[in-house]
């Protein structure tokens, strides 16, 4: 083989490598922000306050995995992820979810996640409380 | 049988360490009525109780420290009151207000001077004093009087040392964080440049009501003093750029947490005991029927503002909020897991990854709880965890030290300028090594929050001396 053609090749295979590791490389935040905005539709969509919230618990543990499962992003990014997450953390586990109670959850979330500097906005915060009022409209 | 010279010194020695001992026990036990009985032993000392009681009648009042490393007042290193007449009008405005606290206060329980070296150990009343005055600005000037104030002072000023005249468009007017609630005392308050002036009636006051709040519902005045300092500088009609209102810097967010609570707290207030505690709860308006009665908009600001009966109430409510805030910011920090999610890592788990498990986790605590304040209860435990996770990544190069935790920081000019997240990050300029927790939360949360309340605890302890003002270590690792 000509040693042009050899050099071509390489080159070839290099960036064939680097597009597929662009390929493959996630971006969890990207996803992250698309599995918040389903599951807002989603809630949106279901009448059953039950199913809402199973539909919730699926997501939660999704955008958990999606995390765990990839590297540390920017700090920014990290710092609103966990603050969607964090929110919702004051929401009960599946056994212990009873419909009735709902106002009790959204007074504990807002109690622990509110701020009182009015100028201090959290926007995952308060996509956070979105879902607590989607899932628990009535 | 005639005394000999020796037998009278014996004998005037005697009588004198008799009468020493005598007054030693007049002073140190007081027996309470039923257990003083009627040997003649007893009676002479409870004659001699009496001429005790009557001399410390007579001693004048011990007057407190006025001591200080500053110039505040006449005289370098004492700080004075303000007097009215020195003031002018525009700052004598809540003179008239005070004269209403002292007709409502009849007994002057909270407008009469006490006996301030019996609490100097709670928090000197220099303290309160010098916060006041050292709060902020005694004037809010318009562009127009900054300009001639520049000229002015270029007068006298060595070339060296001249202020650039600028055109008067380039001044900026100070925001008016004052404000006045004449007109309706639950309305809307009226914003107002100047600071009300610092006589010794106002600061008596505050101190008796800061003493007594924080007696009757437990909360440590040296810890509050240097946050208080940052936020209303314990001035009765603060009013901050948010609405926030009164002398603890109340949003209606921080109001309805305090009106939620309120219930569980009166009775503790009603209650109790304690002098403190019935004092106000003698004051009409200072300890309302219930919850209810707390007016949280921001169109009812002057709630926690007018006077009387603030500053007292805005205190009570400031207590109870010191404890509800405490309550949920220390929950957040120990909160351990999260049932719904198995990837969720707690703080505790984060310090022993990290290798600092055996750091005083009070400390760490008190950090959020003061960040708590202002950013709510739970957010600080997540941003504090972020950057453990943070730090993970370059542990084995960079160790956290108890470097990481300090406080005593402040950004220069150019990192405040530049917009916060990566940027700030980049403009920090820390080559490679990781940011502290202040440097992180300043860097990617725009809070510099714990660090201005340390900035005030290190100038209490710097103008009026270590510990003076403020607790031990305060926000010290």
């Amino acid at each position: 083989m000509h040693r042009t053609q050899i050099l071509t090749n390489v080159v070839a295979v290099v960036i064939a490598l680097a597009s597929l590791q662009a390929v493959a490389a996630v971006d969890v935040y990207g996803e992250f922000q698309k599995k918040i905005d389903r599951l807002e539709t989603d809630l949106k969509k279901e009448k059953d306050v039950t199913r809402r919230y199973d539909l919730f618990l699926k997501s939660y543990r999704e955008m958990s995995d999606l995390r765990a499962k990839n590297p540390r992003q920017a700090e920014e990014k990290e710092i609103n992820m966990s603050m969607f997450m964090d929110t919702l953390s004051y929401l009960p586990e599946k056994k212990s979810f009873q419909a009735k109670k709902c106002d009790e959850y959204k007074k504990e979330v807002n109690n622990m996640m509110k701020s009182y500097a009015k100028d201090q906005k959290e926007p995952f915060v308060e996509k956070a409380f979105q879902v607590v009022e989607l899932i628990c409209r009535k | 049988m005639k005394p000999s010279r020796a037998s009278f010194w014996v004998y005037t020695f005697c009588c004198l360490a008799t009468f020493a001992a005598f007054g030693w026990y007049g002073l140190y036990y007081s027996p309470s009525t039923a257990e003083l009985a009627s040997t003649a032993e007893e009676r002479v000392i409870k004659q001699l109780q009496t001429v005790n009681k009557s001399l410390g009648a007579m001693a004048p009042t011990p007057k407190d420290d006025m001591s200080c490393s500053c110039q505040m007042g006449e005289q370098s290193n004492i700080i004075t009151f303000e007097k009215p007449e020195d003031c002018g009008d525009d700052r004598n405005y809540l003179q008239d207000k005070f004269q209403a606290f002292k007709k409502a206060d009849p007994k002057g329980l909270f407008t009469a001077g006490r006996d301030y070296s019996k609490t100097a150990d709670v928090l000197p009343r220099k303290c309160v004093l010098y916060i006041m005055r050292k709060f902020w600005k005694n004037r809010a000037l318009t562009p127009e009087e900054k300009l001639q104030a520049d000229i002015e002072y270029n007068r006298t000023a060595p070339p060296d040392q001249q202020r650039d005249i600028k055109p008067v468009t380039e001044y900026k007017k100070d925001p008016h964080l004052f404000a006045k609630c004449d007109k309706d005392p639950n309305g809307l308050p009226e914003r107002y440049g100047h600071k009300a002036c610092v006589t010794e009636d106002y600061v008596n006051l505050v101190y008796n009501s800061l003493i007594d709040v924080a007696d009757c519902l437990d909360v440590p005045a040296k810890f509050i003093a240097p946050k208080l300092s940052n936020e209303s500088g314990l001035h009765v009609n603060a009013f901050g750029l948010v609405n926030d209102g009164g002398i603890g810097q109340f949003t209606d967010q921080a109001l309805a947490d305090v009106a939620q609570n309120f219930d569980n707290f009166r009775g503790r207030i009603v209650g109790s005991t304690k002098e403190s505690c019935k004092r106000l709860k003698s004051f009409p308006g200072v300890v309302p029927a219930s919850g209810k009665e707390i007016l949280v908009q921001d169109a009812n600001r002057c709630h926690a503002i007018s006077t009387p009966p603030n500053p007292l109430r805005s205190l009570v409510y400031y207590g109870i909020f010191y404890h509800a805030t405490k309550r949920n910011a220390n929950g957040a920090f120990n909160k351990s897991k999260d049932d719904k999610d198995p990837n969720f890592k707690s703080i505790e788990e984060l310090l022993k990854q990290a290798g600092i498990a055996d750091y005083d986790r009070e400390k760490m605590k008190e950090m959020l709880f003061v960040m708590a304040y202002n950013a709510g209860p739970g957010r600080p435990a997540i941003i504090y965890r972020e950057w453990l996770k943070y730090r993970l990544q370059t542990i084995k190069k960079y160790p956290i030290t108890k470097a990481d935790f300090n406080m005593d920081y402040w950004p220069t000019r150019d990192q405040l300028k530049a917009k916060y997240g990566e940027e700030r990050a980049k403009a920090l300029n820390k080559k490679g090594k990781p940011l502290t927790l202040a440097e992180y939360m300043f860097a990617y949360k725009d809070s510099l929050y714990i660090a201005a309340v340390k900035a005030q605890a290190r100038m209490l302890n710097k103008d009026l001396g270590e510990g003076t003002c403020t607790e031990p270590k305060f926000l010290q690792m």
